[in-house]
């Protein structure tokens, strides 16, 4: 049996593990799955990405601090924190 | 010539200039939001810029006094209806857009431009609302960088009652949600130019109110973000401020410490 890759975007208001969570995406390794905006209420699981490295999720992906930036302007939002999951494929 | 009763006041500016958004339900006779349902329902092929010719009672949304008394506060008496307008049919089964913004990231503090979203029928949580993420028309980010986000904690669903219009910035970050009611879900979406600058309000200023409201330029936050960009989007709320009004300053006091009085568990800094 093989291993699948489940994938966890967070994205924190800081660089820090500690920071809380603004946004959060969710993508199950399964095909035709979809991650999509909500329109009913959505339950926030993690308030840290601390929180989710609790729960067994590995980050594979950490914002780099030394990151351009603008003096005095603004544009996407948080860092970008991609945590990952391996899971049994049942489907081979 | 509008009359002043259907302009904004400076709390409801400050209010758009924070948000990005605000949403009116102009009570429409429902004659009117059903007429244009029916005729949406009956298209055999979307008519794109030409939806005027096929549904030509959405010119008296766009005509009715409390909708261009929005429109003259937010892009002065000047503004024209732009030739760009689109029906968007969100259909039974869709799956959500993701997050953009339907303007190309050219760097301004200013509205140039108003999108107005029209709902001919209540839209609820399951007919696949437009989703906005309030406070990001100051981010200049192309849509293409919006892609990995998901949910916001602090983004809002446009559930509205028949015959409401979303007024949002060009900028602001946005996305319709999935449909998954039995029901189509119209929304027409028009856009409105700003064509010249400021030179003073366009809506009913009053410099007593204005300073009594200025300060939530400076404290609001909508949506949670890096402490470092509230900082600047506060800069950048005062800079849409002086545009809006040819550049009115308000004698407003910065230093929100001033008077308060000290606690033991204030550090002194």
């Amino acid at each position: 049996m093989s291993i699948r890759q489940k994938l966890l975007y967070l994205h924190a208001a800081t660089p820090s593990v500690r920071s809380e969570i603004i946004a959060m995406a969710i993508h199950e390794p399964i095909k035709n799955s979809t991650t999509q905006i909500e329109n009913s209420n959505i339950e926030w699981t993690y308030n840290s990405v601390h929180d989710a490295i609790v729960n067994g999720w590995r980050v594979i992906h950490f914002p780099q601090q030394r990151a351009p930036f603008e003096d005095k302007e603004v544009d996407v939002m948080g860092y970008e924190f991609i945590l990952e999951k391996l899971e049994d494929n049942f489907d081979q | 010539m509008i009359n002043n009763k259907h302009l904004l006041d400076d709390k409801q500016i400050f209010e758009f200039i924070i948000n990005g958004y605000m949403i009116l339900n102009p009570k429409f006779p429902s004659d009117l939001d059903e007429t244009i349902y029916q005729k949406a329902d009956a298209l055999k092929i979307n008519p794109g810029d030409n939806i005027l010719d096929e549904i030509p009672e959405l010119n008296n949304v766009w005509s009715n006094p409390k909708v261009k008394g929005i429109l003259q506060s937010l892009l002065g008496s000047t503004y024209t209806m732009n030739s760009h307008r689109h029906c968007h049919m969100n259909e039974p089964g869709s799956a959500s857009q993701t997050w953009h913004q339907d303007g190309v990231n050219e760097r301004h503090h200013e509205i140039k431009t108003i999108l107005g979203m029209y709902y001919p029928e209540k839209v609820t949580n399951k007919m696949g609302p437009t989703a906005i993420v309030p406070g990001t028309h100051f981010r200049n980010a192309p849509s293409d960088r919006l892609a990995t986000y998901g949910n916001f904690r602090d983004q809002i669903l446009g559930t509205v009652e028949a015959g409401s219009i979303i007024f949002l910035h060009y900028d602001i970050w946005h996305a319709a949600t999935s449909n998954t009611s039995n029901k189509t879900r119209y929304m027409f979406k028009f856009l409105f130019n700003k064509n010249d600058q400021a030179t003073a309000p366009s809506w009913n200023h009053d410099p007593n109110q204005a300073i009594k409201n200025f300060g939530s330029l400076l404290i609001t936050k909508v949506c949670r973000s890096a402490q470092s960009d509230f900082y600047k989007e506060k800069k950048l709320r005062e800079k849409m401020w002086d545009n809006m009004t040819g550049g009115i300053k308000l004698n407003f006091p910065r230093d929100e410490w001033s008077g308060k009085r000290r606690t033991k568990k204030t550090a002194m800094m």
